[in-house]
């Protein structure tokens, strides 16, 4: 491949870590770092400069590390090469002030000399022309360069070259990687500890163009022509001369030059009354002192702090350096030096696979089940309690905690000794404990010594709080598939917090054994033999069933719920939230939970109701009453303690108008209490807000809308909530209601509810993704003593 | 010493171990996790590196499963062969074709054996039962440095005490308390601190990679300062002109600026999970609320003008001083009109490129539409927050990611109040009102404020 060989030794380290910058740019500009193979067409910079090592020698390791990584990429090339024209572009820029500074110098000595043979020149006019303008400048210059040091904004006259040299740029450039390394030229230039040097540089440059060029033309004037030196005053004092140009001519005395003593100067006042003539000598002294002092206090002022300038100027150069502590910086450390690298399998041997993953459900078995059964806490610590807990019918044989060898072989012992009427035996296992094959070679040697094995799973709220749902799930699925090698059929493995034991939760558990007997009696196989996967799951649910059903009514609510807020008319009317409610509501009914539909098909006759005969004093102790039953957040939480009040309308209605057993669903009450209660304070006669009223732009310009608006909303909203949290927990409900609604502000205008709405919907996805529990809904709801059940939620 | 240190991540099934790798590798892809028990069948190893050099080699190990069981049968195995316990452990490691049902302990074993040192890593949430402590008499029977690591400590129930005390009981002194999904970065040098007293060779390499931790982490805020300053710099230039009064341009106005605030915003997020290595999927911000008042529309904003005031006036002295030069230059026989003029044309000018467009804007019956800071200030929070989040992170955490982030600036609790002050100074400091052109002179000095405000307040 041919490769042209650029005229230069190699980039200095200035313009290596511009192009690194201008890398930066550019990766940052298109959020993706630049890959590190070469393009096809792209030079890599080691076959341009095959020589140059471009890392500087004085870079930190971090810096060493991007400079050398930018410059293997194949971009490289192409960004130096703009760096390099723009920063040429600031020498030749320089130039062309020098360049024209030298003009303006020989135009100003044009100027200042006077036309004719033998002319007179009047010599302080000309040191004013040439050095008193500079030693202004130079006086500015001396200003604005102390005033700068301090915090503020860039140097204007800089920002003004800056803004030409972008405009430059932006017109001339069209590649996005020439316009990243031509910005950076500017940017990092234009820089507070850059661009103060660099304007000296200029300045400076100029101004000694200027008299350089002033004193050459000069010299070519006086050697050329001839001219008589004097001075003249109409003001000051002869003296005042005499002095000032004896005071001026010590510099260059000093340097051997011949200086005007003071008769001279005396005598080379201009006088219209006498005509004079310098002799050639004198002229020629003055010619030369005139020259002196040009150099003196104009030239070599300037060219020092020009040299200086420079000297800061290259100083500054070389001590820039990257800003490794930039995000694309960053990142490009990250991927060159990653702090860990992946090795993946060391050991190529596959294990035996030891997790009986795959092994087939045992069918069920008749249970020997009789009053008295043996129970043992399996791996538990500290037992619940009571214990062993208390389920009316049964009459416990305590085996006590098992944890550890000794503790298995005693309890094998004492099992062994009793075969064959050995009985059921009870494990009451946490579901915070993994399943592992220690559990199962246990349960496998009690196996042994029991007639029957009951896998009581407890702790389950624990393992939620732990797990979260899904995973949830998954430990009971592996509970099962560790209970069947053992033999234990997925019947039996129940779940049963025992850290919150109820009547009816105890009642629950023992109609499970005694129905599990007597189907196991008939011999009858069960359908859900075939699915061990939903065998703990409540009966009448079916998981996936249950999900999508949820999953579809929580997506048809909210839409219900979005399109009827939006669709309230200004005046908002009674019927209009009514229908809301009630839409919103629908989407549940389909369920195949029969106290679900016939609780909220009750609701909706109730809601329907046209009379508004509701008992004022009834609602009130319902309300005082219920309150205390709610979640805490619900009674202490001020914006939700009206939506807490509202739901406790519901224990009214369900006392009086509703069928009994539904009461038992509690949460759902919640949901209903939420709905009803709207349509109560609606219906209340006399109630503040009968009429709930919205302040909109027709009547007020700030569009405020009173409190109702606030709470009808709010209260809708948790009427689905609390739809869809149907089956948890009530810790859970509240858990997650505040969840919900803690990180959502208070509609104080009608236009806030889009905000507001996606903010709830978002959250309520969110929470229903982590709940999911479909398992964890009292499918029993049926049958029970409401107030019993009451009881035993409290 | 040549090589890196080399330690084994055992422990019982499903206590973190892949977890634990996740987090001190920085990849949340190692590996597999779940909550099933013995999820990790293989020994997988990653390498944590310091200056490019590998410095710790770590090897995770299959989950124990069964320990009573394997002391059982390594006790069977000493008692047959007479042999002390260490004999038993390497006879059951090497033999760990023939293990059955103990060959996932033989894996985990084997390559303890091959380690110079080992994590023992406990889910401090169980409390210490019968099977650790038979875990435990194994491990210290292999005549291997064994470190253990309470894992989950950050969780309110964790039961880390009650270990410390157990682990002391059977003469584990030192342990290392490391949740793998809440992370804590001094947790994680105190880990290596206590693993170089288990190394002592290894010593000044743990030191390197104990400070190569500790500057990665300090990168880490630069770079999201960098990230969030360029984010707040991006927003505050969106700007779109609409009617002064409210209609439907208007809305399609503002709509236009949020849908563009929100595309920054999401870009800004996506890079923040790439800088700290979390997958794009981790985080998904909640909506911004843009409401009505963060808007600046005014034209004569008192701020504005003072800054106004304020760059006039500098802008006037620097023409004044270019028009003095010509005057001097003419020996001030134009009067100093070349200064008043210059003073002139630098204060039109300057007026101009600030205010301008506002002004053509309000003379055509429109306004110029912008964020204001407090809007600016509220973006910048929120992704504070992040970031707050990401740095409490483990790579081993699996849920997606919740950072508690205020919609409306100061109004949930003190301290995002006292934070929404430092970032409204901050903003206020580094960003004029109004759209602007250039930016990229605003960016450093921002984002260095802001890089305090993670230091101070996170």
């Amino acid at each position: 491949m041919a490769v042209s060989q650029p005229n230069d030794s190699g980039p200095s380290g200035f313009r290596v870590r511009l192009m690194c910058e201008a890398l930066r740019r550019f990766e940052e500009a298109r959020a993706q770092l630049l890959d590190d193979p070469p393009v096809a067409g792209n030079k890599p910079l080691s076959l341009v400069y095959p020589e140059h090592p471009f890392v500087p020698s004085r870079s930190t390791e971090t810096e060493a590390l991007l400079i050398g990584r930018y410059a293997r990429l194949p971009e490289a090339l192409s960004a130096l090469r703009t760096v390099q024209l723009f920063d040429r572009g600031l020498l030749i820029a320089i130039l062309v002030i020098a360049g024209l500074s030298a003009m303006a110098g020989v135009g100003a000595v044009r100027a200042v000399l006077p036309a004719g043979a033998g002319a007179t020149i009047n010599m302080y006019w000309l040191l004013g022309s040439l050095l008193g303008l500079n030693a202004i400048a130079l006086l500015f210059w001396v200003f604005t360069a102390v005033l700068s040091s301090a915090r503020g904004p860039r140097i204007s006259l800089g920002n003004f070259a800056v803004e030409a040299v972008r405009f430059f740029g932006r017109k001339r450039l069209k590649q996005p990687l020439s316009q990243a390394a031509a910005a950076t030229v500017i940017a990092e230039n234009s820089r507070r500890p850059m661009i103060k040097p660099l304007i000296a540089v200029a300045s400076h440059a100029g101004w000694s163009a200027f008299l350089v060029a002033a004193l050459f033309a000069l010299i070519i004037s006086f050697s050329t022509r001839s001219y008589q030196f004097a001075w003249e005053t109409t003001l000051l004092n002869e003296s005042v001369f005499v002095d000032v140009t004896t005071a001026l001519g010590k510099a260059p005395a000093m340097l051997g030059i011949d200086t005007p003593d003071r008769e001279m100067i005396r005598g080379a006042k201009l006088n219209p009354q006498i005509s004079r003539a310098d002799s050639p000598q004198d002229a020629a002294l003055w010619a030369r002192f005139l020259l002196a002092l040009i150099f003196i206090y104009g030239l070599v002022p300037r060219l020092v702090l020009f040299g200086i300038s420079l000297a800061v100027f290259l100083s500054r150069r070389r001590r820039y350096r990257l800003q490794t502590d930039r995000a694309t910086y960053a990142r490009v450390l990250d991927k060159i030096c990653p702090p860990a690298t992946v090795a993946l399998v060391t050991d190529a041997d596959e294990p035996e696979d030891v997790s009986d993953a795959n092994a087939p459900f045992p069918a069920r078995q008749r249970l020997p089940f009789d009053s008295e059964l043996s129970i043992l806490a399996y791996e538990m610590v500290t037992p619940p309690e009571p214990w062993p807990p208390r389920v009316e019918g049964i009459e416990w044989r305590d085996l006590g905690a098992v944890d550890g060898q000794a503790d298995f072989e005693r309890v094998a012992k004492a099992l062994k000794a009793r075969l064959p009427d050995s009985g059921v035996l009870v494990v009451v296992a946490p579901l915070p404990l993994v399943p592992d094959r220690g559990v199962r070679a246990r349960l496998r040697d009690l196996r042994e010594c029991a007639q029957g094995i009951v896998l009581l799973l407890t702790q389950g709220q624990k393992a939620r709080n732990r797990l979260g749902s899904e995973d949830f799930a998954i430990r009971l699925s592996d509970w099962q598939k560790l209970a069947a090698d053992p033999m234990i059929a997925a019947e039996r493995v129940i779940e049963w917090d025992l850290n919150y034991q109820t009547d009816h939760a105890a009642r629950q558990f023992l109609e499970d054994l005694r129905t599990e007997g007597s189907e196991s009696e008939t011999s009858a196989p069960s359908p859900l033999s075939d699915q061990p996967e939903s065998t703990t799951r409540p009966k009448g649910t079916n998981r996936n069933e249950r999900e999508h059903f949820q999953e579809r009514a929580v997506a048809e609510s909210l839409a219900a719920f979005q399109s009827g807020v939006l669709g309230w008319s200004p005046s908002l009317s009674e019927a209009e939230v009514r229908t809301t409610i009630a839409e919103v509501g629908r989407p549940f009914l389909s369920g195949d939970e029969p106290s679900f539909s016939g609780a909220f098909s009750k609701l909706s006759s109730l809601i329907s109701r046209q009379d508004r005969s509701l008992d004022v004093t009834a609602v009130k102790d319902a309300v005082t009453g219920l309150h205390t039953l709610m979640p805490p957040s619900f009674q202490t939480g001020g914006k939700w303690a009206a939506a807490g009040g509202i739901a406790g309308l519901a224990a009214c209605m369900g006392a009086g108008v509703v069928f009994p057993p539904a009461i038992a669903a509690m949460p759902l009450w919640g949901a209903v209490g939420a709905g009803g209660g709207l349509l109560a304070q609606l219906a209340l006669p006399g109630s503040p807000s009968s009429e709930p009223k919205m302040k909109t732009e027709a009547n007020d310009d700030s569009g405020s809308v009173e409190t109702p608006y606030s709470d009808l909303v709010a209260a809708i909203g948790m009427e689905i909530a609390l739809l869809s949290f149907q089956g948890l927990g009530e810790a859970e409900i509240s858990r997650r209601l505040d969840r919900l609604f803690d990180p959502l502000f208070e509609i104080e205008t009608r236009e806030d509810f889009p905000r507001w709405f996606q903010i709830y919907r978002t959250n309520l996805w969110q929470s229903l993704m982590a709940s999911d529990d479909g398992d964890a809904r009292p499918a029993d709801v049926q049958g029970e003593n409401p107030d019993q059940q009451r009881q035993g939620e409290i | 010493m040549a090589g890196p240190l080399k330690i084994a991540v055992i422990g019982h099934t499903n206590t973190g171990k892949t977890s634990l790798m996740r987090t001190l590798t920085r990849n949340a892809s190692f590996g597999d996790v779940s909550s099933s028990p013995a999820t990790t069948r293989h020994v997988e190893t990653a390498s944590l590196m310091a200056d490019g050099e590998a410095i710790v080699a770590l090897y995770d190990t299959p989950g124990l499963e069964d320990s009573s069981g394997l002391l059982l049968h390594l006790e069977h195995i000493r008692n047959e062969r007479r042999r002390d316990w260490t004999d038993a452990i390497h006879h059951f490691a090497d033999e760990k074709a023939a293990q059955g049902s103990f060959s996932q302990e033989a894996t985990a074993i084997s390559q303890l054996l091959r380690a110079d040192a080992a994590l023992y890593v406990v889910d401090a949430r169980d409390p210490l039962r019968a099977k650790h402590r038979d875990e435990l008499e194994i491990l210290s029977r292999s005549a291997k440095p064994v470190l253990p690591v309470l894992n989950f400590v950050a969780d309110p129930e964790n039961c880390a005490e009650h270990w410390r005390g157990e682990l002391a009981r059977v003469n584990m002194h030192a342990a290392a308390a490391f949740d793998t999904v809440v992370y804590d970065a001094s947790s994680e040098i105190a880990l290596f601190e206590k693993v170089k007293l288990l190394a002592e060779p290894h010593r000044a390499k743990l030191d390197r990679l104990i400070k190569s931790l500790k500057a990665r982490r300090e990168s880490l805020g630069a770079a999201s300062a960098d990230i969030i300053a360029r984010l707040l710099l991006d927003v505050s230039a969106l700007s779109r002109t609409a009617p002064i009064d409210a209609s439907p341009e208007r809305t399609k106005a503002e709509e236009a600026i949020k849908d563009e605030v929100r595309a920054c915003e999401q870009q800004c997020v996506r890079q923040l999970l790439a800088q700290f290595r979390f997958r794009e999927g981790d985080y998904l911000p909640p909506e911004l609320a843009l409401g009505h008042d963060g808007w600046n529309d005014d034209l004569f904003d008192g701020d504005v003008l003072a800054r106004l005031g304020i760059s006039v006036s500098k802008a006037a002295a620097t023409g004044a001083a270019a028009g003095a030069t010509v005057d001097l230059f003419f020996g001030f026989m134009s009067l100093g009109a070349a200064t008043a003029t210059g003073a002139l044309i630098g204060a039109t000018v300057d007026a101009y490129r600030k205010y301008g467009r506002r002004l053509r804007e309000r003379l055509q019956g429109r306004a110029l539409l912008h964020l204001d800071h407090t809007m600016i200030a509220a973006l910048g929070i929120r992704q504070i927050q992040l970031v707050a989040c990401l740095l409490s992170r483990g790579h081993g955490a699996v849920g997606p990611l919740s950072p508690v982030i205020p919609n409306d600036p100061g109004t949930s609790s003190d301290e995002p109040n006292t934070l929404f002050q430092s970032v409204f100074k901050a903003v206020k400091a580094h960003i004029p009102e109004g759209p602007m052109r250039e930016r990229d002179d605003k960016r450093q000095p921002l984002a260095r404020a802001l890089k305090m405000v993670i230091a101070q307040d996170f």
